[in-house]
This record gives structure tokens, C-alpha cells and sequence, in this order.
């Protein structure tokens, strides 16, 4: 029954998101027909999400079942006419790209590729049922993703969440995403289920890791692609946040097809290709804004900067010209005014804070004792990551030289300074609290963590190939 | 051939160090001996008894004795009789320090009439040393104590190892931090340490990162010494593709223990909760509260507010907020005006003569009556309206009532 609520709910935000991107792909299809398909679940319903707010807070519809599907079906209505113009007024293509060629692999690799993936599987497996038929526990599930949920599809709005002596909540001021699309599975099913609400949680997982494994499969073989996955389910605290009811896995679905499509943009050599990736990135980039309010005020102004710096590089180089140039930023600027100015008017109009559930402009600036060293025991010596980030810091401090004149250098780059700018975050203000606590940490590593694995797996097959 | 036979005689040279027992050293103090052997400082009340040292302390002040053992120290257990209680602190002294310089552990002793123990292990403590020259007891003033025996127990190496690689394999439960970090592996030396490993927080342990991190640069320094010795036969890529190997056998050795502690805390779920009748399913820390909340509901829905008392706030009161909204749980000084009390596992509390929830005697609600009780300390509570006020009916779900 689960299942069948999810296909139902699902399928409308994620053949909106399919129309989209093969709208966006227009005469060059660049991705894998199944990453397609899992790109389009991804941002289909990020976006099915926004509209429906758009629709909520203008007071078109409000969160019952037809107020969600009419949003939907509207969506379907026009993207679907659209694809059907571009169906029919340009060349029928071949929609299969073809992969990177598969080297012949040892039997041993094979069986031990096989016995991590069955292993694997298993844990998602006992994840999924427990999470799909135990009661909510964890603090940000009952508090805010949930409840919120609750909260939308009881009063119909989005009215500002109060705490338990009436004053608005901060968490008023996190993107509604993840808590509508709990929403709306709630008003189609016709009851507020916990299997099915939760539920979703692991497919946003489960697409983290093949958007991981398409992402290299782009420029790796299968098994090198396949361990990039296993190796980001493997990682504990990751896996824990696939299979429970929390958004940092969410986010990272999304960051990494911003950034990985930004990176493949940058560093294709086809010029028709190119534009096809900067117009994909450019939609899965600014739908970040609408995912968690660290993506607005951390990730989107270093994808921002990456992509500026490498426009200009591209055209310095002479790989792209003043006119294309001018189309991405174009392409950039429309999605950043269609996502961020609606959502920026509403949490300004509403008073609502640009914080992790703390408003930024309260935050106390100065060094802060403790936070390097919690920061070195998270990574290092607790059971979060494995080895991660020591082979993470091995490769650049060994390898960066060689690393930022390759073409993983943008995503080398993101990366770091991504990190950076937490630490950073941590280190010089009075966000240090949630560093101490460990509270905060782990989910901006989260957050990062495909971007990471990616980035290592491609890193190691260079080292090998030379 | 020669790797071969280096490999059994050091393993059979390592058996004696599995084989020997644990050593274990108990100082009596209520021996005239071992009571000459103990010097005070500072201290006033100090009084020789046939049962051991009793102490009672004027002023601050220590009392210690030198001490060379054979054996190695990895757990002290004092036994005493305190009437007053107190936080002491047991100190040692280093090899090679000087005689007046002692390190610190303080120790929370719980007061009662009758001997009790105390099982410090100290192995995770800065500066502590298994084998101390001096030990003793930092005392607070208006301390009541009676030392009556200190038992210094240690381990061989072998047994320690041994210990170590049980410790690492010993799984954390689920508790509300797991979703922003796992302790992972850790490192103990004693049977004592293991069993209490993840009740104290942090754990008094070693990171088992340690372990992980000393065998990769063991095997990165044999592959660099194998590289240089056969230059000829090895390239880069030889050594680099040894030390990835190391590496993947230890991540999956990681992922096999963190695993393990996923599927046994699913477990755990399934045999606490998913396969038991309901009224009678206990959920993780939050125990009979979703059986509780769920036969609750009836009532608590038709409220905008109640009143939530419980052990601990935080969890309980975010879980019942979720659970029950649009009614709104709230802490008793918010309660004004609230007709129900959502009491949750606080057997402490007491109705009193006057029908009012009392803590330790002093009345929290104002008079009711208890509506539907779960089981002891566990009941919804309704305050008795005001006679002129319709008195609504109850609604409560008919699951079964722990006994």
C-alpha cells in the first residue's frame, strides 16, 4: 500500500521533472536515460514543490488533495505540450548515450563488488522497514520535517509555525520542500501514515547514490562507478541520514547534480554539449535555494562563483563565445529570478530568519575555542565516515598540484572551499555551539558527501592511470 | 618460506602473554599494616577502625600511600560506607615525579549506611598510568567516609588485547545523538570498561580509529620498505595499489562494524516493538510513550493545550507535539488554564490528600482525578472543573493497560 501511495504521489513531480530536463536538453540529450529519470524525480519535485507554494501563497489553491494535484497537472499539462512541440519540430534523437567502455574485470573484484552490493542492499532493506513502520524519533523529524507536514496539510497554508507558547518558530524560515511533498502523500492518501511519510526519505537516498553512479559513470567504467556508490552508502552517518526521515541526504541529491552538472559543463570539450549541461546546471542549481536555507547562503554563491570564473576561463580560452556566454548567464539569471525572488519576498514580507534555524544576522563573529578539535575527532576518530577524509586530505595534500591543472579542478575546488567555508563558519562565530554539540557538523558533511566520494573515486583512477 | 616461520615462532612466543590471569592486589584497610602504610595531609577526623579508615573531614585534605606492584592497574574498586556521600577524587602519582605532585580523577561517591563499591576504570584518562608509584584520595571538608578496602585489579597484555579487539566490536545503541554522529569503534582494556562502554557520555575509551590508522601506516611503511628493496620488480603503481588494497580491507572492515551496530539496533526495534502486542511495545529511549500517546489520543485531540510531565523533556515533548497536533503540550508553569495532565513515567509523583499531582509534597496541578492510568506513574490526569463547567466525556482508545 505504501508503494503504491509513493508511485502515485511521485509520478506526476517526476514526469514534470523528465519534461524539464528533456525540454532543457533540447537538441542535444547529454544525459543517461535513467539519470533522466532520477534527475527528474530529484528536481521534479523540488520544483512541482515551489509552484505549489507559489499557488498557496497567492492564494490560488490551498494543501488539500486537489489544491497539490491541481498544481500538478498543470505543470504535466504545459511541460507535456511543450515537449510535444519540441518533439515535433526537431529531429527525432537517439536518447541513448553511450557510456564509458568496460575494461575486463578479475573474477575476485567481481565477487567482492557483489558481496558489497548484497550487503549494501540488505542494510537499505532493514533501513527502509524500520523507518517505514517505527514511530518518528529523531529531534528534526518530530520538530520540524514532520511536523511541518502535519502542520501544512491540517491548516491548508503556510502559516508561520508557533511554538508552544505561540511565538512564530524559526523553522518557520526553512524551505517547504521536503515537508510538502510529506504533505501532499498525506492529503493523497487520505491520512497522515508514517510508512508513507517517511518512506520517501530513502528514495531521495537511493537517488543520491545513482545520480553518484551515473555521475561517474560519465567518465569511469561500471565497476569504478558502481564502487563511487557503494563507498557513499557505506559511509555510516550518511547511510543513517538515507534511512531516516531527515533532509541533509535531500540536499545532497541536489547539490551534487548542481555541481556535478556545472563540472561536466565546464569540462566538456562538444560546444552543443556544453550549453546543454550549463542550461541543466542552471535549473538544478538554483532549485537549491528551495531545499535548505544553507544552500542559499553557502553552496548557491560558490557555484555562482565557480560558474562565473569558468565562463570567463572558457572564453579566455576561446572554447566559448561572447554569445553563449551571454546565454548561460542568461539561462542562470532567469531560473535565479524565477526560484529565489519569490521565496526571498515571502521570508522577507514575513520576517522569517536566513539561518540554520538561527538567523544569520545574529550571529556573533571571533574565534571559538573547541571547534578544531571536535571538528578532528567528527572526521577522524568517531565511527562517521570510515576513511574518508584522511584519504580526502592524503590526495591533496599529495596530489592538488596535479588535481587543479586536470579537469576535476572546479570540482576540486567546490569542494574544498566548501568545507572551508563551514569550518570557517564554525570557527568565527557563534554557530560554534552546534560544532561543539556535533549537531551541526555532520550534516554540511552530509550534504557533501556524494560531491566528495565522487571527487575521491576520480582522483584515485587518475593516480592508477598514471 | 622464512616470513612463514618468522610468523609461527613469534605466535607461539606470544601464547604465555593470552595464557596469564588476571592479577588483582586488595588493600585492607582495615589492617593495622596496610594502615601504616597510608600518610594523610591536611587531613583532620582520620580514624583507624577494625574495618577499614574512616574519615571524617574538617577541611579539604588528601590521604595516600606509595605503591609498587608486579602487576599493571586498569580497574580500582573501593569499597566504603559513606553517609554523607561526595565528590573525592582519586589521585596517583608517576614514576619519576615529584613527591608532592599527584594527578586527579574526581569521583562522585553516593551517600548510604551500608558498603557500596565504586568501579573506576581509568585507562582513558590523561596522564593516567597503569603502573603509579602513589595512590590515594583527594577529600573534600564535611566528607563522612569509611574506606574500607581498595582493590587494584590488571590484566596482561595478551588479555588486554584481547579485551581490545572485544571492545571494538561492541556495538553503541540508538540514542537521540546517533543522527548527528556514532562514537564507532572504541578501545578498552577491561572486562569492566567494556560492559559499561556507551553508558557514560562521552565513553571513558580510546577511539578504535587508532587501531585503523597505526595499521595503515605499519603497512604503508613495509610496502615503502618492500618498494626500496625491490626496486627492480616494483614501480609506483605496485606500492600505491598495496596501500589502496590495506585500505579497502580496513574501510570494509569499518563498514562490517558499523553495520553490524545498524542491523543489531534494527533488531532490537523489531523484537522490542514491531513483533510485540500493543500496550506492551517499548520504542528505543522513548520506551511506552508512542503506546501511551496513541491511547491518549482520544482525549489530548480535543484540547488546545496540556500539561507534560516526564523525566526528561526535550524528546518526549517534541514527540507529543508531533503527535498530537493541534494540541499543544506545555511545561507546568505554562500550564495555567490546562484541564488535562499528560503524566509520563514519573512514579515520583504522588496524589495528594487534596487530589493534586505533588512533587516531593508540593502541589504542581490544581485538584482532579487520575483518568486512564498505562501503568505506575503513567496516567492522564484531569483537573476537576469548576463546579458551574460542563463535565465532557471521555474518550479513551481501548488498548490494554499494563498490569
Amino acid at each position: 500500500m505504501i508503494l503504491l501511495w509513493l508511485l502515485i504521489g511521485l509520478l506526476p513531480p517526476t514526469l514534470t521533472g523528465w519534461l524539464l530536463l528533456r525540454l532543457l536538453e533540447g537538441r542535444t540529450p547529454v544525459l543517461f536515460s535513467a539519470e533522466r529519470w532520477i534527475l527528474g524525480f530529484v528536481l521534479g519535485i523540488t520544483l512541482t514543490m515551489f509552484m505549489t507554494f507559489c499557488a498557496n501563497v497567492t492564494h490560488i489553491i490551498v494543501f488539500t488533495r486537489w489544491g497539490f494535484a491541481s498544481v500538478q497537472i498543470t505543470l504535466t499539462v504545459i511541460l507535456g505540450i511543450a515537449r510535444l512541440l519540441q518533439w515535433k519540430l526537431t529531429p527525432h534523437l537517439n536518447l541513448n548515450i553511450n557510456p564509458n567502455p568496460n575494461p575486463p574485470l578479475r573474477p575476485l573484484w567481481k565477487i567482492i563488488l557483489a558481496l558489497a552490493l548484497l550487503w549494501t542492499l540488505f542494510k537499505i532493506l532493514s533501513g527502509t522497514l524500520i523507518l517505514a513502520s517505527t514511530p518518528a524519533y529523531f529531534d528534526d523529524t518530530l520538530k520540524n520535517w514532520n511536523l511541518r507536514a502535519k502542520i501544512f496539510v491540517q491548516t491548508g497554508s503556510l502559516d508561520a509555525i508557533p511554538d508552544a507558547v505561540g511565538n512564530v518558530s524559526p523553522l518557520a524560515g526553512y524551505p517547504p520542500t521536503v515537508s510538502l511533498t510529506k504533505a501532499w502523500l498525506s492529503a493523497l492518501s487520505g491520512g497522515w501514515e508514517e510508512g508513507i511519510i517517511n518512506s520517501i526519505h530513502v528514495l531521495w537516498f537511493l537517488a543520491a547514490l545513482l545520480l553518484v553512479y551515473y555521475g561517474l559513470r560519465r567518465r569511469t567504467s561500471w565497476p569504478w562507478a558502481l564502487s563511487g556508490s557503494l563507498f557513499l552508502a557505506s559511509l555510516p552517518l550518511y547511510f543513517f541520514h538515507g534511512v531516516n526521515a531527515y533532509a541533509d541526504v535531500f540536499v545532497s541529491a541536489h547539490l551534487f547534480a548542481a555541481v556535478n552538472l556545472l563540472w561536466v559543463a565546464l569540462t566538456e570539450h562538444d560546444a552543443r554539449r556544453r550549453l546543454s549541461f550549463f542550461r541543466l546546471s542552471a535549473l538544478a542549481g538554483t532549485l537549491l535555494i528551495f531545499t535548505k536555507n544553507e544552500a542559499l547562503v553557502l553552496y548557491l554563491p560558490l557555484l555562482l562563483a565557480i560558474l562565473i570564473t569558468g565562463v570567463v576561463f572558457l572564453l579566455r580560452s576561446g572554447r566559448l563565445n561572447m554569445r553563449n556566454a551571454t546565454e548561460i548567464l542568461t539561462w542562470y539569471a532567469g531560473w535565479i529570478v524565477l526560484i529565489a525572488l519569490p521565496w526571498l519576498v515571502y521570508k522577507w514580507t514575513h520576517g522569517l530568519t536566513f539561518g540554520n534555524a538561527k538567523a544569520v544576522s545574529g550571529t556573533v563573529m571571533g574565534w571559538q575555542p573547541g571547534v578544531l578539535r571536535t571538528f578532528g575527532i567528527n572526521i577522524f576518530f568517531e565511527g562517521n565516515w570510515h576513511l574518508l577524509f584522511p584519504v580526502l586530505l592524503l590526495l591533496i595534500f599529495t596530489r592538488a598540484k596535479t588535481a587543479l591543472q586536470s579537469s576535476l579542478a572546479s570540482l576540486l575546488i567546490f569542494v574544498v572551499a566548501a568545507l572551508t567555508m563551514q569550518l570557517l563558519l564554525f570557527l568565527f562565530t557563534s554557530l560554534s555551539a552546534e560544532a561543539l554539540r556535533q549537531t551541526g557538523i555532520g550534516r554540511g558533511f552530509v550534504q557533501l558527501a556524494p560531491l566528495i566520494v565522487m571527487l575521491i573515486i576520480l582522483w584515485v583512477r587518475e593516480v592508477f592511470a598514471e | 618460506m622464512r616470513l612463514r616461520l618468522l610468523f609461527i615462532t613469534l605466535s607461539l612466543l606470544a601464547l604465555p602473554l593470552l595464557a596469564q590471569a588476571e592479577d588483582q592486589t586488595v588493600l585492607r584497610l582495615g589492617d593495622t599494616a596496610e594502615q601504616r602504610q597510608w600518610g594523610t595531609k591536611s587531613l583532620q577526623g582520620v580514624l583507624p577502625l577494625s574495618n577499614g579508615i574512616r574519615i571524617q573531614s574538617v577541611k579539604a585534605g588528601a590521604i595516600t600511600r606509595p605503591i609498587g606492584l608486579s602487576h599493571s592497574i586498569d580497574v580500582i574498586e573501593i569499597m566504603y560506607v559513606s553517609p554523607t556521600g561526595g565528590t573525592l577524587s582519586f589521585v596517583w602519582r608517576k614514576p619519576g615525579d615529584q613527591a608532592n605532585q599527584y594527578y586527579q580523577l574526581p569521583i562522585a561517591l553516593k551517600p548510604g549506611t551500608s558498603s557500596q563499591t565504586f568501579t573506576l576504570v581509568p585507562g582513558a584518562v590523561g596522564n593516567w598510568t597503569s603502573r603509579p608509584v602513589g595512590i590515594g584520595f583527594q577529600i573534600p571538608a564535611g566528607v563522612d567516609i569509611t574506606l574500607n578496602t581498595v582493590t587494584l585489579r590488571g590484566w596482561s597484555s595478551g588479555e588486554k588485547l584481547l579485551e581490545a579487539v572485544r571492545c571494538f566490536w561492541s556495538l553503541d545503541t540508538f540514542k537521540a545523538h546517533s543522527i548527528n554522529f556514532f562514537w564507532g569503534p572504541l578501545l578498552c582494556s577491561s572486562p569492566q570498561a567494556r560492559e559499561n562502554l556507551y553508558q557514560r557520555q562521552p565513553p571513558a575509551a580510546l577511539s578504535g580509529m587508532r587501531v585503523i590508522y597505526g595499521i595503515l601506516i605499519l603497512g604503508a611503511l613495509i610496502f615503502a620498505f618492500l618498494y626500496w628493496r625491490r626496486r627492480d620488480r616494483w614501480n609506483s603503481g605496485t606500492f600505491l595499489r598495496r596501500i589502496a588494497f590495506v585500505t579497502l580491507a580496513l574501510w570494509l572492515v569499518l563498514d562490517i562494524r558499523m553495520g553490524a551496530e545498524h542491523l543489531r539496533n534494527w533488531k532490537t526495534d523489531v523484537d522490542s516493538y514491531l513483533t510485540k502486542p500493543i500496550g506492551q511495545r517499548v520504542f528505543r529511549t522513548i520506551r511506552f510513550l508512542p503506546d501511551f500517546a496513541t491511547a491518549s489520543m482520544g482525549l489530548l485531540k480535543d484540547q488546545p493545550r496540556y500539561v507534560l510531565l516526564a523525566p526528561t523533556t526535550d524528546t518526549i515533548m517534541n514527540f507529543m507535539r508531533y503527535q498530537t497536533f493541534p494540541s499543544v503540550p506545555v511545561n507546568p508553569e505554562d500550564g495555567s488554564g490546562a484541564s488535562l495532565w499528560f503524566v509520563y513515567e514519573r512514579p515520583d509523583m504522588t496524589i495528594d490528600s487534596q487530589g493534586r499531582i505533588a512533587e516531593n509534597g508540593v502541589p504542581l496541578s490544581p485538584p482532579g482525578s487520575m483518568v486512564h492510568e498505562f501503568m505506575q506513574g503513567t496516567y492522564i490526569f484531569r483537573v476537576t472543573p469548576p463546579s458551574d463547567s460542563p463535565v465532557p466525556q471521555l474518550k479513551v482508545s481501548g488498548i490494554r493497560t499494563q498490569p
